[in-house]
């Protein structure tokens, strides 16, 4: 097997992030994804800044480059007969569909039921919104998912405005990992019973079941968890990001156990600071002489210090510095990916390692299109005669 | 999710996991119908349980009482079960023999001192399949080292793009890199469960924290990868859109993001404000002005939204096709408009805890949302189902390791 999901057939139709990344879930462990393009323009991930040398094009976008790595290139028209025909055969012979684009998906694949050319398919429909409410319709960028879907108030300082993180993707991949397992899982039914399932979900809830249930910790205990700057307060002084002398580290101590080792290591005295409910009440005093003891020394030194005392901080690393971390290294996380237009790029690898069935080193992204002559004559039983028609008539 | 539709019925998964990031994974097979066996020890309970009892809560059965745990844990069958005997040890076997999968998320070391690295397992079951999950990963210099939310998120380069632009950077109150390493891990160990189908053969699968949150922030990094660009923390920048941000609106911490891209969008933002009088300043004459300025734009706006009720003001926007919509709190979630039509939180009865609600798994199967059928296994709850129904121990047996304090429903303190 090259791959744990060798094998797995599934066919994407996508714009969005969350869409892509969903495909890249199975791509990533080895499935033959087949990703449906619009002829000439292509997905709209395509499109997605950031790109290559700052210039747009098709095969120059950093979030397609690495969303794309391994999948196949198909172009379609899916409003023409023809093209219709096209994509019937391929969802024909899938385990699974993946799609965001709504209206625009072939009416064969919005049928309410399963297709009757393939009952066991499963179709996993992401949107914005589930539809049945008020929301259903709303226009919405990351920031207004990320709103509504119960991160925002959870990032910035009170008073202050909500934010989200200064990465698009932080947010739009959620809804497609979700997307993955819930696929997944109804393909692993499907395999054994012959039914597929419609998979049906939204960002906008998959962001909220990520929020580590502050509703139903409201609802026990009457506490609103929000936002609070560098600290989360409701555990533990110390679970906070601390200054230190080249930039920041970030301390997970929350037990009494963790903390007072973290004092210790710091040189402060337990006068004053030694239970819990003192440290709270001193919160910013105690705060500050731990601080003392992190702004003299440097993220590394602090960060395997406190690892040898078993205390949980860690450095913040910048972007600049990930491919050089010692760990990420020695495990060979990251991959080259050698592209024609890109070049040879480091991406990030696939998490998750398999003793048995590893994943298959991560092949480039295709270019627009690149995979449908191939498709469509080594695979569905057309021409090279009728493909070049299809082309022709721009279906394909 | 009807009968019918349940996708991992029959699949049995052994739970050996604590907070949030290990215990995910499994609440998702749960939910999706697998039966999951939570494994803790009176001995040591998973110390999720010591977060976020409220106040009423028996002060002897606080651990009952967590929110965390209890909403972390649903639909999960819980047993206690000392590993660090031999008889607790042969009957975590004796499950191993009958189940598809083990979920952990120890330190790297201790499945081992307990006698149950991944080959002693493969010996039981050879179609087992073994998830770690774990901060660093199995191997490596740092595969020691301790990790939470917070520390994932610090190495991963998350926190780094975390802030307010020039401020340094500030925790993200979601915890992100726990959810990012147990979604990783359900995808990876229903993976790996097919492939067990397919060939009968198990494996052992290596999570970790940091590489699985890293791909998260993939177009930071690919910016990096391709341009060499560092990117850092920026307050609500978006690489096209202007404005784009929160805003101040009536009452207490309440705010509205509103998002613009296209001229009609701006065009409908300032209708409603009634403001032509700013869309005629040459400042904020095109989309690349409106950005260059935006700070400014960002400053006017946040006057005019400060006398608004955010609700009422997201609501007419939206009928303009502006991209607006509401700050929410958690308590506001609870009622919040949409939710209460999806039907997104079940509200379930807890032994102890009471009724309350818990955001439903959010996908929907054939329509429906999985059932959330109980939340949070009290301390050995599920000791007599499993060890007589599937192991076929008599009552006899189970008192004596009762006796034995291999099992049990009481902590030991």
């Amino acid at each position: 097997m090259s791959g744990p999901l060798d094998g797995i057939r599934v066919v994407e139709l996508t714009d969005s992030l969350s869409g892509a990344f969903c495909g890249k879930q199975f791509a990533g462990f080895g499935a033959d994804v087949i990703l449906v393009e619009r002829p000439l323009t292509g997905s709209q991930v395509r499109w997605e800044p950031p790109f290559l040398d700052d210039v747009r094009g098709p095969d120059r976008g950093g979030i397609f480059l690495y969303a794309a790595a391994g999948k196949r290139s198909l172009t379609l028209d899916p409003s023409t007969p023809d093209g219709q025909e096209i994509f019937k055969r391929l969802i024909a012979r899938a385990d699974l569909l993946i799609e965001d684009r709504g209206d625009e998906t072939p009416p064969i694949a919005r049928e309410p039921g399963a297709p009757a050319i393939n009952p066991r398919l499963v179709r996993v429909r992401l949107r914005k919104w589930s539809p049945g409410g008020p929301y259903e319709n709303y226009a919405a960028t990351e920031l207004q998912l990320g709103a509504l879907g119960g991160w925002m108030v959870q990032v910035g300082e009170l008073g202050r405005p909500p934010i989200l993180s200064n990465s698009r993707t932080m947010t739009a991949f959620v809804p497609g990992l979700m997307g993955a397992i819930a696929g997944f899982a109804a393909v692993l039914r499907a395999r054994k019973s012959g039914e597929g399932t419609n998979v049906d979900l939204s960002a906008h809830e998959s962001l909220l079941f990520n929020t580590r249930f502050n509703e139903t910790y409201y609802s026990y205990t009457g506490t609103e968890i929000k936002r609070h700057g560098r600290s989360f307060a409701g555990w533990s002084p110390t679970y906070r990001v601390f200054e230190a002398a080249d930039g920041y580290v970030s301390c997970a101590a929350s037990t009494d156990a963790q903390v007072e080792l973290f004092m210790q290591l710091a040189g402060v005295e337990a006068e004053g600071f030694a239970t819990r409910e003192q440290r709270y009440e001193r919160a910013e005093e105690f705060v500050e002489r731990l601080s003392a003891w992190t702004r003299s020394k440097t993220r590394d030194e602090i960060f395997h210090e406190a690892q040898l005392w078993r205390i949980p901080m860690g450095k913040v690393s910048t972007i600049d510095e990930m491919v050089g971390l010692e760990q990420l290294v020695d495990r060979r996380f990251f991959q080259e990916v050698d592209h024609p237009v890109a070049g040879r790029r480091v991406h990030p690898g696939i998490p998750g390692r398999f003793s048995e069935t590893p994943a298959p080193a991560q092949t480039r992204a295709p270019l627009l299109g690149e995979h449908t002559t191939e498709i469509l004559c080594g695979e569905l039983g057309y021409s090279r005669d009728e493909v070049s028609a299809l082309m022709g008539l721009s279906v394909v | 999710m009807n009968g019918k539709t349940i996708p991992l019925e029959g699949m049995r998964v052994l739970d050996l996991t604590t907070f949030w990031a290990g215990p995910l994974p499994t609440a998702i097979m749960a939910d999706l119908g697998a039966e999951v066996i939570k494994i803790e020890a009176i001995q040591r309970l998973d110390p999720f349980r010591a977060y976020g009892a409220p106040p009423s809560a028996d002060p002897d059965q606080a651990y009952e009482w967590s929110p965390l745990f209890n909403s972390t844990n649903r639909n999960k069958r819980g047993i206690t079960l000392n590993l660090t005997s031999e008889e607790g040890r042969n009957l975590f076997k004796r499950l191993v023999a009958k189940s598809d999968a083990v979920v952990e998320n120890y330190s790297p070391r201790v499945l081992r001192q307990f006698g149950l690295p991944y080959e002693v397992l493969r010996e039981i079951n050879p179609a087992i399949v073994l998830t770690s999950i774990s901060g660093f990963g199995q191997t490596g210099p740092w595969r020691d080292y301790v990790s939470f939310a917070a520390i994932g998120e610090a190495l991963s380069g998350i926190s780094s793009l975390t802030g307010y632009t020039d401020e340094g950077v500030l925790l993200h109150g979601v915890g992100v890199s726990d959810p990012y390493t147990g979604l990783t891990a359900a995808f990876a160990t229903l993976s790996a469960v097919h492939v067990a189908r397919e060939t009968g053969r198990g494996q052992h699968i290596d999570v970790a924290q940091l590489e699985s949150s890293v791909p998260f922030i993939a177009d930071a990094f690919m910016d990096f990868s391709l341009n060499r660009r560092k990117r850092v923390a920026r307050t609500n920048d978006d690489p096209v859109r202007a404005p784009h941000g929160s805003f101040p609106t009536q009452g207490q911490d309440n705010w509205i993001t509103i998002s613009i891209g296209t001229e009609a969008e701006w065009q409908a933002l300032v209708d409603v404000m009634g403001r032509q009088d700013w869309a005629a300043r040459d400042d904020f004459a095109t989309p690349l002005k409106r950005r260059r300025n935006r700070d400014a734009l960002h400053g006017l706006i946040a006057q005019w939204t400060a006398s608004h009720d955010k609700e009422e003001l997201a609501r007419q926007l939206q009928a303009r096709g502006v991209a607006a919509a509401p700050v929410r709190s958690p308590s506001e979630q609870l009622t919040d408009p949409q939710l209460r039509a999806t039907g997104f939180f079940q509200h379930v009865e807890h032994k102890y805890a009471g009724r309350h609600p818990y955001p439903s798994f959010p996908v929907r199967f054939d329509g429906a949302y999985p059932r959330i059928n109980r939340v949070g296994p009290p301390l050995g709850e599920d000791n007599h189902y499993v060890f007589t129904k599937i192991l076929g121990l008599d009552e006899a047996e189970l008192a004596r390791l009762k006796e034995a304090r291999v099992i049990g429903d009481r902590p030991v303190r």
